[in-house]
């Protein structure tokens, strides 16, 4: 009774998100016993844009996690062990440069002693594309307390490109767009529903890759 | 919009107990006041990761000046504090690390001296540094811009020349709670930016491929090389002279200076800047990059 109760205000207070996931592949993938994934956000210079680390370590998190869980090398590990090829203004931006880049032995060696397979690529970010509606707040000696009511939508937009630091290649593409409303209604205590559009973002772009990676028929 | 409304009833404030409940709000919003404008403090003492690449076969010897190690950048913004970034704090394992991973052999040097024990011998220099935040620039990032001065001399402290580096690092508030971590992030991605610079491109660039070749200088220059570089060859960007190095303060003047290889310029978009403070800053980093574009 108890956890039916706490599911109803649980899914009370979140708001509503619509996803959409895209993919596109290139190549046939697969993951082999002692492969890794390393899952890194893009932050090219002199590009102003960088994805948010929570995202990246939100997309890394899941992919270690659940059935069919991967080996996933952190991204700060990945940037130590191999730097400075990885840095923000060294880093390879097409796929092309990856095979000139792997001719360094020691880079080589090193992707190879990580067992890295496959290099994702994370680019997007969430944004605030509209609010609306006002919330006042007033604090006496006699207590406190709030009226009004506020709304805002976010919209959050990734992509993950996939190599193969075997053959240099990009296997494939995903996209996951997700945008979702939340409210904050106040009569005396304000009441947050939150649509957690970037969380949804990642689950989709974790579950998706995952499928890729792994070949699965249903992906 | 989330707008805020304080205000207290006249008849609470008549009883005591009101008083008292007043004067905890009062503290309490003027301690929140005073943490919003209270700056940040910075102390670097990160670790690097050492260059994953083939190294020099060199014996070389790094001079970590007390100037180098003990640099600290200070900035004093209207309306949000003092700064200061201790970034000497980092240097020592950052070039300890480069040392590493850069040359065969390497000592540390505490001051520019003739030595037999090692080839050659590197003296580096922060030649400028500053930063902006997200609410100056109206961006979500977090800022910092370097510039390193790299002087090559043979084992005789004769000076061969110098390098000028520019750094650039950001970090995203959304990553980091406050301005002392968002700052703190930035300044360690802008020491990794000018390490990773620097390896990529040491073995390119003409000064250093002379020196680890095994160049010799000439003892002309070293009278004044011993004090500054600036009668000698440099390398850098731009022609202009570059900042005092023992004021370590703000100083916007040499901001187009830091212009570089994808090197972003400082405060990007500011020129839309509307307030008055902004508009100051704009017009400071105006003068400061129209000589560029002549």
């Amino acid at each position: 009774m108890k956890f039916i109760f706490t599911l109803c205000i649980t899914s009370f207070l979140f708001g509503c998100v619509n996803s959409t996931i895209q993919q596109v592949r290139e190549r046939e993938t697969g993951i082999q016993m002692g492969d890794s994934v390393v899952v890194i956000g893009r932050s090219n210079r002199p590009s102003h844009e960088e994805t948010e680390i929570n995202f990246v370590a939100c997309v890394a998190k899941d992919l270690a996690k659940g059935a069919n869980a991967l080996n996933v090398v952190s991204e700060q590990t990945f940037k130590d062990q191999t730097f400075p090829w990885f840095e923000p203004r060294t880093a390879p931006i097409k796929v092309n440069e990856l095979p000139k880049l792997l001719e360094h032995r020691l880079l080589a060696d090193r992707l190879s002693e990580l067992g890295i397979k496959y290099l994702i690529w994370l680019d997007g970010k969430t944004q605030r594309t509209s609010s609306s509606g006002s919330l006042a707040c007033s604090v006496s000696p006699g207590g406190a307390g709030c009226f009004g009511f506020l709304t805002w939508e976010n919209d959050a937009s990734y992509e993950a490109t996939i190599w193969d630091t075997d053959d240099g290649k990009t296997v494939g593409r995903i996209s996951s767009d997700a945008d979702g409303t939340s409210y904050m209604p106040a009569i005396v205590v304000p009441i947050p529903i939150i649509a957690r559009v970037q969380n949804n973002a990642c689950n989709s772009m974790a579950k998706q890759l995952k499928g890729f990676l792994l070949n699965n028929a249903s992906s | 919009m989330l707008k805020t409304n304080t205000w207290s009833t006249p008849a609470a404030l008549t009883t005591k107990a009101g008083w008292a409940k007043l004067k905890s709000t009062i503290t309490l919003a003027l301690g929140v006041f005073a943490a919003g404008c209270s700056g940040a403090q910075v102390n670097l003492e990160s670790q690097f990761p050492t260059p994953l690449l083939e190294p020099i076969p060199l014996h070389a010897g790094i001079v970590l000046t007390d100037e180098l190690l003990n640099y600290n950048y200070s900035e004093e913004i209207k309306g949000s504090g003092q700064f200061n970034i201790h970034i000497g704090g980092a240097q020592g394992n950052m070039f300890n690390r480069l040392g590493e991973g850069l040359f065969s052999e390497y000592t540390v040097l505490e001051k520019l001296a003739s030595s037999d024990s090692v080839d050659a011998i590197l003296l580096p220099e922060i030649m400028q540094m500053q930063m902006a935040l997200p609410r100056q620039t109206r961006s979500e990032y977090f800022e910092v811009w370097m510039r390193y001065r790299f002087n090559f001399y043979d084992n005789e402290a004769n000076l061969i020349g110098s390098w000028d580096l520019p750094a650039y690092g950001k970090a995203n508030q959304n990553d980091y709670r406050g301005d002392d971590a968002g700052l703190k992030a930035a300044a360690i991605s802008a020491c990794r930016d000018a390490m990773a610079f620097f390896s990529l491109n040491f073995q390119s660039e003409a000064v250093a491929g002379r020196w680890a070749a095994g160049e010799k200088g000439t003892p002309a220059i070293l009278t004044k090389a011993e004090n500054t570089a600036e009668s000698t060859t440099v390398t850098t960007a731009d022609e202009k002279p570059a900042g005092d190095t023992a004021d370590n303060t703000a100083d916007n003047t040499g901001v187009a200076q830091l212009e570089a290889e994808q090197v972003p310029e400082p405060v990007t978009g500011a020129k839309e800047q509307e307030t008055k403070e902004q508009k100051t800053k704009v017009q400071e980093q105006a003068a400061a990059i129209e000589p560029l574009a002549e």
